[in-house]
């Protein structure tokens, strides 16, 4: 099946659409009285006024005069909510919700260790998906590999801790290898299932009771981190007031964010290169890149393996930082979020990955910390017929699920990409 | 468009408001142990109780089966046989751990323990009055031994769980074939179908084969409003196939959180047919609900197939699915035809998610754990085609099922399926019954 039933006519002008900003503001004017509690008011309400002015310009060519006032009513409404919240916040303690706490924690957060990872995370995917338009769903498999390459090998195998650090960066290429001689040939949708197929693979069999012997079964493994450790020069934690960071954690933010500064200069240096635009040529036609005599087939490979070590650099820095190995932590949900992150920023960006791990980052860690406060005490502020306390730490998932779907169609660029340089167009 | 988006959120969160409040009344998930008509004497000083079940079989008490104690110092305190609870007193001179042990012989006819538990459990005393311990055993049965019975065992069930997938794999095959959509949210549609039996069934009371018919039409209906809410505004801006598996993606992982923000984690049962007690069939040992399950399914699955290859309408599907622009070009209502297509498509998805809830039990994640395998299913019939589908669901279903006997292990017993699906990638991409044109 070569034609697929899409309606590529240009979006023609018709007076009988609401013009879509006007749209954006009402929703986002909803969302901020309800789920966001105020924070995307003001964009309500900025949308809205644009949405205005583009309406008065040509009132003949859009409708929807009336959602955009709508919208920036609730914008408004919004935007006063959201000031008052944050002076009573801040400012007294009329409110069971500590702001400034929320803040905290998802300044934490978004600086933290956890944001790291998936910045890793995504600059892999960002090779992969945004440079050379591969469809990998299977980041969390790299990911387990690189982990458990360096926890097998120190705990099981007695190697050294730097023999761990060099088998956790070669098994990504391994699974590269075995992953993309069948699947890269093939068309995005299969290397997708694919790659999430052998992601599950090796987390279930990471976890499985037969092979506990090897891999620790469900509790996973520990006690390979002490060299790691014992490289820490920092006495102490760190307490800047808007963030703290515990001793641990500040070694490990001072090892994540040099790696991520490295790898993102890595990744700068080769797409300026012949080589990355030799990748970008592939991602938008692989045919016309085929026929000047390169081997697409290579290309994709190579792409695959070092999206991959940056994969393994994530699982290798979160065993890292959090001292174990769980097969629990490598499930399917880390590669789309990371992908999530990876869209948030922008893909075929090189700061796009991080941009976006910090964004998703603070936003998922805000969020949390702004539920699970509304929802606790003996007095909370959400009634629980509501939302109780464990209903409160998925809100967050609902609102990336809901966040994803609406990047994905309203800005697939995200904040600092180039729509033109998707790969979201193919199949 | 975000009005759509939104309008169809709303009507999920009203669908689902009914499971809040039966999820309110609903703490006694597990059928409740029969309290035992006369208590036995609880004795003044510290005392170690232990009760005996059997986890094979839903955590039924165990009765008559004399259980040993014995002290730290390897000095044999008592015996007892176990009560109607599957429990047994036993007084202790001191704090302690205690060893308790089963005698074998003593287990009832027709039963022995299962290979992998252990016959023996430690109960730490260290309160002066009840030290309670659970003494879980694994039972089978003692007559099946030969590797043909056990082979014809696993056959059954892995066809029952072929059919199951059969179902989804139909729904995601026709979806795929008509649209190119890779959908990612199709294991979440399995679940709707279960969670609105477990709606339905606990949260209205109705029967379970109402809830499991009104759970259908409303999967059916599910289908619509997101062909009509999501998917066909998205076509007609031009979305790209990629751009739209990821949106189905973050359509997953929102309908997979509003599933778990309404029913919570835990697993769930229906009301009725939870246990049912198996009957021989010749060679064959099936319980009701099994069979029917198997009868509903294959019904099902013949009149989805009678109606593609006979009817107007599934000529229409066909075509469309052959060739979208020619079909249009020769005067089809091709959204007409989609849309059909969605509601057959999820109604399907649904009914293998009704028939997996009355078959086992109703959690959050079922769909997402079946996804993959219904994505193997497809790929190895060759994705987009009926037949091929068919195919796929029942050698997966049975591969699943009988892989441990042939030494894949039980646990992971899933991941045979998925190196199948590398591998058929790896040799016919087209999968076996695709044709080569399919792929890129």
């Amino acid at each position: 099946m070569t034609t697929t039933p899409q309606q590529r006519t240009a979006p023609v002008v018709r007076a009988a659409r609401p013009h879509p900003q006007a749209i954006t503001s009402l929703v986002l004017g909803v969302a901020g009285l309800t789920l966001t509690a105020g924070i995307t008011s003001p964009f309500a309400w900025r949308k809205a006024q644009q949405a205005l002015a583009a309406i008065d310009a040509a009132p003949q060519e859009h409708r929807g005069r009336g959602l955009a006032q709508i919208g920036r009513v609730l914008g408004i409404l919004g935007t006063v909510l959201l000031v008052v919240w944050l002076v009573l916040g801040f400012a007294t303690d009329a409110l069971p919700v500590d702001i400034g706490d929320v803040f905290k924690t998802a300044l934490n957060q978004a600086l933290g260790p956890n944001a790291i990872v998936y910045a890793l995370a995504a600059i892999g995917l960002n090779i992969h998906f945004g440079y050379t338009g591969l469809l990998n769903f299977g980041q969390a498999g790299f990911m387990a590999v690189g982990a458990y390459g360096l926890a097998v090998s120190i705990v099981i195998l007695e190697l050294p801790f730097w023999g761990g650090v060099i088998i956790a960066l070669l098994a990504p290429v391994a699974l590269a290898l075995v992953l993309g001689f069948p699947t890269l040939r093939l068309r995005a949708d299969y290397l997708a299932i694919a790659t999430i197929a052998a992601a599950e693979i090796l987390r279930l069999a990471f976890g499985s009771v037969e092979l506990k012997d090897a891999f620790g079964g469900s509790n996973g493994l520990t006690g390979y981190a002490s060299s790691y450790q014992a490289m820490n020069p920092y006495a102490d934690g760190l307490n800047l007031g808007f963030v703290e960071f515990s001793r641990r954690d500040l070694w490990s933010i001072t090892v994540g964010w040099t790696l991520v500064a490295l790898s993102l200069l890595l990744v700068w240096g080769l797409m300026r290169s012949p080589w990355g635009r030799v990748l970008r040529s592939i991602r938008e036609d692989e045919d016309a890149v085929r026929s000047l005599g390169k081997n697409v087939f290579a290309y994709k490979m190579q792409a695959l393996i070092l999206g991959g070590v940056f994969g393994g650099l994530a699982g290798l820095f979160l065993a890292l930082k959090q001292a174990s190995v769980v097969p629990a932590d490598y499930s399917t949900n880390i590669t789309f979020f990371a992908y999530t992150a990876l869209l948030i920023g922008g893909a075929a960006r090189v700061l796009g990955p991080l941009a976006g791990a910090v964004i998703f980052w603070f936003l998922i860690a805000g969020l949390g910390s702004f539920f699970g406060q509304a929802t606790s005490g003996p007095d909370p502020l959400m009634p629980t017929f509501i939302m109780d306390d464990t209903q409160a730490s998925l809100v967050r998932f609902i609102v990336t699920g809901l966040g994803l779907m609406l990047l994905m169609i309203f800005r697939p660029q995200g904040i600092f990409g180039d729509r033109r340089e998707i790969a979201i167009d193919g199949r | 468009m975000l009005q759509r988006l939104l309008t169809l959120l709303a009507l999920l969160m009203v669908l689902l408001m009914p499971v809040a409040a039966a999820h309110a009344g609903d703490e006694t998930e597990s059928p409740a142990p029969s309290p035992s008509s006369e208590p036995a004497p609880r004795p003044d000083g510290p005392y170690v109780t232990v009760r005996l079940v059997d986890k094979d079989n839903g955590d039924a008490p165990v009765a008559g089966v004399t259980l040993t104690v014995v002290s730290e110092a390897g000095e044999e305190i008592a015996s007892a046989a176990t009560d109607a609870d599957g429990r047994i007193i036993v007084p202790i001179p001191a704090l302690g751990i205690y060893t308790v042990s089963l005698d074998e012989t003593t287990l009832p006819d027709g039963i022995k323990l299962s290979a992998s538990v252990a016959s023996e459990i430690e109960v730490r005393a260290i309160l002066d009055g009840a030290n309670g311990g659970l003494f879980p055993i694994g039972t089978q049965e003692v007559t099946t031994v030969t590797f043909g019975e056990r082979f014809i065992t696993a056959l059954t069930s892995g066809v029952k769980f072929g059919l199951i997938v059969a179902l989804a794999a139909l729904g995601l095959s026709l979806i795929f074939g008509t649209t190119g959509l890779t959908n990612f949210a199709h294991g979440e549609l399995i679940t709707f179908g279960a969670i609105m039996t477990y709606v339905f069934n606990r949260g209205m009371g109705m029967p379970v084969i109402v809830a499991g018919v009104g759970a259908v039409l409303l999967s059916a209906l599910f289908g619509w409003v997101q062909e009509r809410g999501l998917w066909r505004p998205l076509r007609k801006r031009g979305t790209g196939l990629v751009a739209m598996m990821i949106v189905s993606i973050g359509f997953a992982l929102l309908l997979r959180n509003v599933y778990q923000y309404t029913i919570g984690s835990s697993r769930k049962s229906l009301s009725q047919y939870v246990s049912q007690s198996r009957r021989d069939y010749g060679p064959i040992s099936l319980a009701d609900k099994e069979l029917s399950i198997i009868v509903i399914a294959l019904v099902t699955i013949i009149i989805a197939c009678i109606l593609l290859m006979k009817t107007r309408l599934g000529k229409a599907m066909r075509a469309v699915s052959d060739n979208p622009a020619l079909s249009a070009s020769s005067g089809m209502r091709v959204d007409g035809v989609i849309a059909s297509v969605w509601i057959l498509g999820t109604a399907l998805t649904g009914l293998s998610g009704v028939l997996l809830a009355i078959n086992s039990q109703v959690n959050f994640l079922m769909g997402f754990k079946l996804l993959l395998l219904v994505f193997a299913a497809v790929t190895l019939g060759g994705l987009g085609t009926i037949w091929g589908a068919l195919f796929g669901s029942m050698v997966i279903g049975i591969m699943v099922e009988v892989g441990p006997l042939f030494g894949v292990p039980s646990s992971i017993k899933e991941v045979g399926a998925l190196v199948v699906l590398i591998l058929v990638l790896l040799i016919r991409p087209q999968g076996i019954l695709g044709r080569r044109e399919r792929i890129g």
